[in-house]
């Protein structure tokens, strides 16, 4: 390895060891930095000792005894004269506006494998030689110098050269769970009959089946063959599927019951294989609305929800995964009928038994990267999209999430009409609407576009910002929209309830399909970045670059750009917590185990769905109690969450306020530990206007506060939003609490024009840059194409941009936007995606060795 | 190990009354020195800080800093102090250099008189009157409009305007003190003075014409409306209700400080202490003196820390607020805590000035809360408690 004492400016060096400059090391006894002052202490005369309260690092002053010699004196003038030179350009890197590039120092021991650097911010040479005298005076007309001194003042040794740095892998992901759906059916005669309790009469060979009270009392019994669903799967949706065979309106209320035994059996013409030997369990009534109300001969009609029938089946010990599950239709009350078409029907149209259950988790989005393929959400929904369906024609083609990729996502052969859907289940838990996708394509599209719909009762527009161009563009890309206030759950027809949006296509000639790879389609739904303990080392924090790109924004949206015109972010440790989430949902749903979420009965109404919010659920301040602070959304932590959430934030409310005037309705926010102390925390804010997505500054608190540390337990703690009304004309809708973290390096970016021009769209990126040495923080806009810096953002932060060392860490992101009324109202709509690259110069006290 | 960050932001933007284009917003990891003023009448009230830096920074602070807005952010980025450069000392080599005050200029003059008439003997002095303003507007441009009234007596017309065109011409720019001691050169370097908008409420008078009465914080809420520069913000949510009965009138050129200090010392019906002071974005507070106790100390505590009342939560020295009542845990130890009336209590401190000096200091400076002040204000007597 190579030996180095180096100051050069990147072009010029100048060896402090190597003979070719003429410069020898007599010695030298590497400084350290060391705090100003010695720390800041706090002293009390009425205590023992002192505390320190605070210390910051100064400048380390490094001494060089040095000895140059040269051929004649001439040249030892030249050399000295050259590194003075050099040493002034260092100094004029720091006191003039226009020299721009910083002098440094290189250093590297023998067997040391990493270089470190640091970079000069004065120097001094107190002193030369005597030129009429020895040693620069030497009798072969060679020179001298000897105990010559330089001293460098220089700031941390870094791990790269000044203003340069090294990639940080970040990555964006979220665990998911994926779903299988699986569609059984009876496969012979006996799977399939009906019991007549009158008559006595039972019936396995008929090519129809009813359940019906108008004649007698008549039970349908259906026997589902090889349902494979694992044993202790967890059932997501279940219900069965008839294809009416007569056409009926007479009332009737029905209730299905299962077989709760391991392995249904066949049924018989044995009454006891009807009622004894059967274990028919866990009534689910039919109730005569909806698709009991009336059949239409022909018509396919499905059974309410079975999924806690199913579940206590396949959660028996004996369940395995092929075995039969057996159902009993019964009328329970009305003097109606149903008819539906039996296995011996001629039409093959069976009754299905449609079962979608977990069957595994999956991790979603992209790993670590240095590529600009991480992406940020501007909320934090645990929902993730569950199915990714392809129609062709009339026929779906499974869920392709967790099929394994890489996936075709279209039929191999496009036709007009063919669609690829994507979906959230709202069958299971956490689930919701979601406002992007990302692809990944190795194979764009060709002579077919596509147009983006949504449910709210029919196939309509969906106003999408697609980066993908209707699958025409190869790699990462993401599509964005708005979540539609229509936007409503639906089965498109592949038994699947839930929130869908799809992509319709239309081809051209020739159309050939896109194929997804690398990884599944995934939904943005995460404000966060997380960076591993082996992507930032060093002794003590790392200087940080980080660059932000919109990827939602776009001109047409009817209200809102989705551009980004303001950015708070903060770093936290995840040792502090990896539960720890810097949104908290106000919503019965979609927050982490160990956090409650409850409302004040009064002055709230109950949680209810509203497609365009952040996680499909909100809570409505109704305002009741006037005059007084009420204590509206309470978040408990669970004694084992608590600790996560440790540490110093700033709040924002996200909310709405629906009529009256502005300043009707005050929020404050206030920390709770245990069961008395109830602290003021933070700042009141009003609304100061009445449109969507208003951003209410909370100010900055502390949890828990108190003497509390973390081996400390509470049986109760956690945040309160109290309000305060004086009108009840007002109402509010209240969606989420954003604490970003601001105990580790945290910032607050934003343009200072109010002109949408400035903000952060598709065609440029924030850049946040500390890792120019003249430059404690900076935050620019530059321009995608060319890095042109387009304008320059205000800075607010608690420091330099710098990531904590050796320590997995996450950066949690909130955003804000314009409104694009020509007002210079900020805004928080959910819908914002934005990607997230990060680079880093690491920062040491001393020698760098192999870290 | 993991690492705080624990830099303050000071942020440099355009006077307000020429744009919001930030000018630096680096300061906070550069100045030398800092010193931060909170009052519980006036709110952010005072910030000094000296920059040391390449000439032509401090040329630039001493040439254009008059007026400057300036805002100090907290390590959680909340806004803790808003204000204004007042004055600024600039050492440059061996001249100082002193501009300002900002407050003292005048570009807006009018002066009251007495008329006088000559003609008699001995003269007699008659009735009052005034002249029109005199405006410099491009003072008024550059340092927004501050205005003064000269009231002088046995005048007639043309001196009395005479007096208002050469008060104008004096006082239109910012005065500029400069000494240049050859004996001794410094490094470059600024000392610079900034006051909170509160102090603004000076630099108008107002001319409510409104007859009858009108509750106080209606009247408080005319006279920030008033303001010509429009610098306070319109937001009044923290504008308390005070249903005190206060003359809606006043247009005796009276400058909207002198009529907001007088209706703060008002307080209200219950004889309670109000306070006035601009917070975060210029936005007036206008309430009752607190009733509950919002810090606590401990004078024996190794750290001498400000805390939160109630529990041992540290309030940062740069965070703390005037205004607000602080109880001395271990003074008196063994004294049963009033609940309510904290005036008798030499335990309770009422701050009525809190002094943040970086990096860690803080002063707090407490009186007790009299409310003879009230009183006489209600009956016409004076008595400002601002």
């Amino acid at each position: 390895m190579a030996v180095q004492l180096i100051i050069t400016d990147g072009t010029d060096s100048i060896s402090l060891l190597s003979g070719d400059d003429g410069l020898f090391l007599n010695s030298w006894r590497p400084a350290v930095v060391q705090p100003k002052g010695g720390g800041t202490y706090q002293a009390s005369s009425l205590a023992e000792g002192r505390r320190l309260a605070d210390r910051r690092f100064a400048n380390a002053i490094e001494s060089f005894d040095l000895k140059i010699s040269g051929l004649n004196q001439d040249e030892v003038a030249r050399r000295l004269q050259d590194l003075r030179r050099l040493l002034e350009k260092s100094v004029q890197y720091w006191v003039t506006a226009w020299q721009g590039d910083p002098v440094y120092l290189i250093v590297q021991a023998s067997n040391e494998t990493n270089v470190r650097y640091a970079v000069i911010h004065n120097w001094s040479t107190p002193d030369d030689e005597n030129p009429f005298n020895n040693p620069f005076l030497q009798p072969d007309c060679a020179a001298i110098v000897d105990n010559w001194t330089l001293s460098i003042e220089r700031g941390h040794w870094l791990e790269n050269a000044p203003e340069n740095s090294t990639c940080v892998q970040v990555s964006g992901q979220q665990e998911g769970v994926t779903y299988t759906s699986t569609t059984d059916s009876p496969t012979e005669s006996g799977d399939d009959g009906q019991f007549d309790w009158l008559t006595l009469t039972i019936t396995l060979t008929g090519t129809t089946i009813e359940f019906s009270n108008d004649t007698g009392t008549i039970q349908s019994g259906i026997r589902f063959r090889s349902v494979t669903v694992p044993q202790g799967a967890t059932i997501a949706s279940a219900f069965i599927r008839l294809r009416a065979s007569a056409t009926d309106a007479s009332t009737l209320r029905g209730l299905i019951q299962i077989d709760n035994t391991d392995d249904a059996a066949i049924f018989t013409t044995d009454i006891s294989n009807w009622t004894s030997a059967r274990n028919w369990r866990y009534t689910v009534y039919w109730e005569p609305t909806g698709n009991m109300e009336s059949w239409t001969s022909g018509s396919d009609y499905d059974t309410p929800d079975l999924t806690y029938s199913v579940q206590q089946v396949v959660n028996r010990v004996g369940w395995a995964s092929g075995q039969d599950m057996a159902f009993l239709i019964s009328p329970f009350s009305g003097n109606g009928e149903r008819v539906f078409e039996a296995w011996d029907h001629a039409s093959a149209n069976e009754a299905e038994l449609h079962i979608t259950y977990e069957v595994s988790t999956i991790t979603f989005g992209r790993a670590a990267t240095c590529n600009d393929e991480v992406y940020v959400a501007n909320k934090h929904n645990l929902s993730q999209i569950t199915h990714c369906e392809v129609l062709d024609g009339a026929a779906w083609g499974g869920n392709l999430i967790g099929s394994g990729v890489p996936y075709v996502l279209l039929p191999a052969v496009p036709a007009n009409n063919d669609a690829v859907y994507f979906g959230v289940n709202t069958g299971g838990p956490n689930t919701g609407p979601f406002c992007s996708l990302v692809f990944d394509l190795s194979t764009a599209v060709t002579n077919l576009s596509v147009a983006w719909q949504y449910w709210n009762g029919a196939w309509v527009a969906l106003t999408t910002q697609d980066n993908t161009v209707s699958f025409s563009e190869t790699g990462v890309n993401s599509v964005h929209w708005e979540q539609p206030s229509d936007w409503a759950a639906n089965d498109p027809g592949n038994g699947i309830t839930g929130y869908w949006v799809r992509a319709l296509v239309t081809i051209g000639v020739g159309p050939t399909p896109p194929t997804q790879q690398n990884r599944d389609v995934y939904s943005i739904v995460w404000p966060s970045v997380l960076i591993d303990d082996a992507q930032v080392g060093g002794d003590v924090t790392a200087l940080m670059r980080l660059y932000l790109k919109n990827h939602s924004h776009r001109d047409t949206f009817p209200l809102d750009d989705l551009d980004t015109y303001r950015v708070v972010c903060g770093i936290r440790s995840t040792s502090r917590g990896t539960d720890f989430t810097a949104y908290l949902n106000i919503s019965d749903e979609q927050n982490p185990t160990g956090l409650t979420v409850s409302r004040d009965a009064t002055d709230t109404d109950a949680f209810a769905a509203d497609p365009t919010t952040p996680t499909g659920r909100v809570l409505v301040d109704n305002t009741t109690t006037l005059n007084a602070w009420v204590d509206l959304v309470t978040f408990t932590f669970s004694n084992i969450l608590a600790d996560d959430f440790y540490g110093t934030y700033h709040a924002f409310l996200r909310a709405d306020q629906d009529g009256g005037a502005v300043g009707d309705i005050g929020y404050r926010l206030k920390v709770f530990y245990g069961n008395t102390d109830v602290i003021i925390g933070s700042d009141i804010a009003y609304f100061t206007t009445l449109n969507r997505w208003q951003v209410l500054d909370l100010g900055t608190f502390t949890y828990p506060g108190m003497p509390i540390d973390t081996d400390d337990v509470s049986e109760s703690s956690g945040l309160i939003i109290q309000r305060y009304a004086t009108s009840t004309t007002p109402t509010a809708e209240l969606y989420d609490l954003i604490i970003i973290p601001t105990d580790e390096w945290a910032g607050d970016f934003s343009p200072k024009s109010e002109e949408t021009e400035d903000s952060i769209q598709l065609t440029n990126y924030l850049d946040v840059d500390s890792l120019k040495p003249r430059h404690n923080i900076r935050a620019l806009v530059r321009d995608e194409d060319n890095d042109f810096v387009l304008t320059r953002w205000t800075t607010i932060a608690n420091g330099p941009a710098t990531l904590q060392p050796n320590a997995d860490q996450r950066l949690w992101f909130f955003t804000m936007e314009l409104a694009s009324d020509g007002s210079s109202e900020l805004r928080a709509p959910p819908y914002q995606g934005l990607s997230v690259q990060m680079f880093r110069n690491q920062r040491y006290f001393s020698y760098r060795g192999d870290r | 190990m993991g690492y705080e960050q624990r830099s303050l932001s000071l942020l440099a933007f355009e006077p307000l009354v020429r744009g919001t284009g930030i000018i630096d917003d680096s300061l906070g990891t550069r100045i030398e020195s800092l010193r931060v003023e909170h009052t519980a009448s006036g709110g952010y009230w005072s910030l000094t800080f000296t920059l040391k830096g390449r000439q032509e920074e401090i040329e630039g602070w001493a040439d254009d800093g008059l007026g400057r807005h300036m805002i100090l952010y907290n390590t959680g980025l909340d806004i803790i102090w808003e204000g204004f450069v007042n004055r600024v000392s600039a050492n440059i080599g061996s001249l100082s250099l002193d501009r300002g005050p900002l407050m003292e200029i005048a570009n807006r003059v009018k002066v009251i008189y007495s008329t006088v008439d000559t003609s008699t003997d001995p003269p007699t002095v008659g009735i009052r009157a005034s002249t029109a303003y005199a405006n410099d507007t491009s003072s008024q441009n550059s340092y927004g409009i501050v205005e003064r009234i000269v009231s002088v007596s046995g005048a007639d017309d043309t001196a009395a305007e005479q007096i208002r065109d050469v008060t104008l011409e004096d006082s239109k720019d910012p005065l500029t003190d400069e000494t240049d001691n050859l004996e001794s050169s410094v490094e470059p370097s600024a000392t610079i003075e900034c006051l909170g908008y509160y102090h603004w409420l000076g630099a108008y008078t107002v001319d409510l014409t409104t007859t009858g009465e009108q509750d106080a914080d209606a009247k408080v809420q005319a006279v920030l409306t008033a303001d010509p520069n429009s610098l306070f913000s319109t937001d009044y949510t923290f504008i308390d209700s005070n249903t005190t009965q206060v003359g809606a009138y006043d247009s005796d050129f009276r400058t909207a400080l002198s009529v907001i200090q007088g209706l703060v010392a008002t307080g209200d019906s219950s004889f309670n202490r109000w306070l006035f002071g601009f917070g975060p974005n210029r936005r007036a507070f206008y309430n009752a003196i607190p009733t509950d106790v919002a810090y606590q100390r401990r004078l024996s505590d190794p750290e001498q820390r400000l805390e939160v009342f109630g529990s041992n939560t540290q309030v940062l020295p740069w965070d703390a607020q005037a205004g607000l009542w602080t109880f001395y845990t271990d003074l008196l130890i063994g004294r049963t805590r009033g609940a309510t009336d904290f005036r008798t209590d030499p335990r309770y401190l009422f701050i009525e000035q809190a002094t943040f000096t970086a990096p860690w200091g803080l002063t707090l400076r407490g009186a007790k809360v009299a409310r003879l002040a009230q009183l006489l204000s209600r009956k016409g007597l004076g008595g400002t408690y601002a």
